[in-house]
């Protein structure tokens, strides 16, 4: 069963969270991030820990970059920069379709395209100073925030969360295909579920993702973990 | 959990707030693009250059990659 995330019912102790509740943590433009916020941060103090793992991480870093791919494409606009004339005009198709939302990892892509074959390699050096001004300084702060977060990461080797292989309940890799397969998860979320199926003591699961919800709901997480969500609840009961 | 505890926790949380709030802001980023010159004349291409449709000056194709 999977239950509301912003309810009195969420009195687990050791609880790990899933990337989108990292980036709603983190990014202020995000809409759940004022609840997500307040009610993590409300538990951490009432005695709660919060853990994210390496598929988060990275999902994180990923959200992080295509935001600020964004973001500075967005403000050579708004200054009045020119841009390649092709590149501009399929930002502003992407813009109008996103709906204020950051470029997908597809989109980022064919921007990126739309360049690369410019005469000498100057295609290549023009993206590489895109990108040196969207995310030089500012990932900086990210990692920084991660850092002095609440939220500790826990890597496969840390004996807090995942036991070591030679004692009982190290992560069954096996279990990824079939989670894949059975559920038809995309690798990430199926590696998300079988960290949260192997860690140690983890009373308490995270996730505002459907597609992971939808399996989690069919039995794909078979460790005694509570989960809760921030999205509508009734998809899945 | 003892007062001690939880006020370790509270001051956690205040500095997650700050990096927070310095994570999200773009100023920085936006004074360097505003300082700094247009991309196109940083790798020495011409104005004119930037305003011409991909086609037409665009080299044999490359291999895309995956």
């Amino acid at each position: 069963m999977i239950f509301p995330a912003n309810s009195t019912d969420l009195d687990a102790k050791r609880i790990m969270v899933d990337a989108n509740v990292v980036i709603g943590h983190l990014d202020s433009k995000h809409k759940f991030h004022t609840t997500i916020k307040k009610k993590i941060q409300d538990l951490f103090i009432e005695g709660s820990t919060f853990y994210f793992s390496q598929p988060s991480l990275l999902e994180t870093k990923n959200y992080w970059r295509r935001k600020l791919l964004t973001e500075c494409i967005q403000t050579h606009l708004d200054s009045g920069r020119q841009l390649f004339r092709d590149f501009q005009k399929l930002y502003l198709d992407f813009k109008e379709r996103n709906k204020g939302e950051a470029l997908g990892d597809r989109q980022i892509k064919e921007l990126r395209q739309t360049i690369e074959k410019i005469h000498s390699g100057k295609g290549v050096e023009y993206w590489a100073l895109l990108c040196d001004q969207a995310m030089a300084d500012q990932f900086k702060k990210l990692e920084n925030t991660l850092a002095s977060s609440n939220f500790k990461y826990a890597k496969l080797n840390d004996d807090d969360v995942f036991p070591l292989p030679n004692k009982p309940k190290w992560p069954q890799w096996e279990h990824v295909d079939g989670l894949i397969e059975k559920h038809g998860l995309g690798s990430n979320d199926a590696a998300i579920i079988n960290m949260v199926n192997g860690a140690k003591d983890i009373d308490g699961f995270i996730s505002n993702d459907g597609d992971l919800l939808f399996a989690i709901a069919k039995g794909a997480l078979v460790a005694n973990v509570r989960t809760f969500t921030f999205l509508d609840v009734s998809p899945y009961v | 959990m003892g007062s001690e505890e939880r006020q370790k926790r509270i001051n956690i949380i205040e500095q997650e707030n700050k990096a927070i709030k310095d994570l999200n802001d773009l100023s920085e980023m936006k004074r360097r693009i505003q300082n700094e010159k247009p991309l196109h004349e940083q790798v020495d291409i011409s104005e004119e250059l930037i305003n011409k449709p991909m086609k037409k000056i665009a080299n044999p194709e490359s291999e895309n990659s995956i």
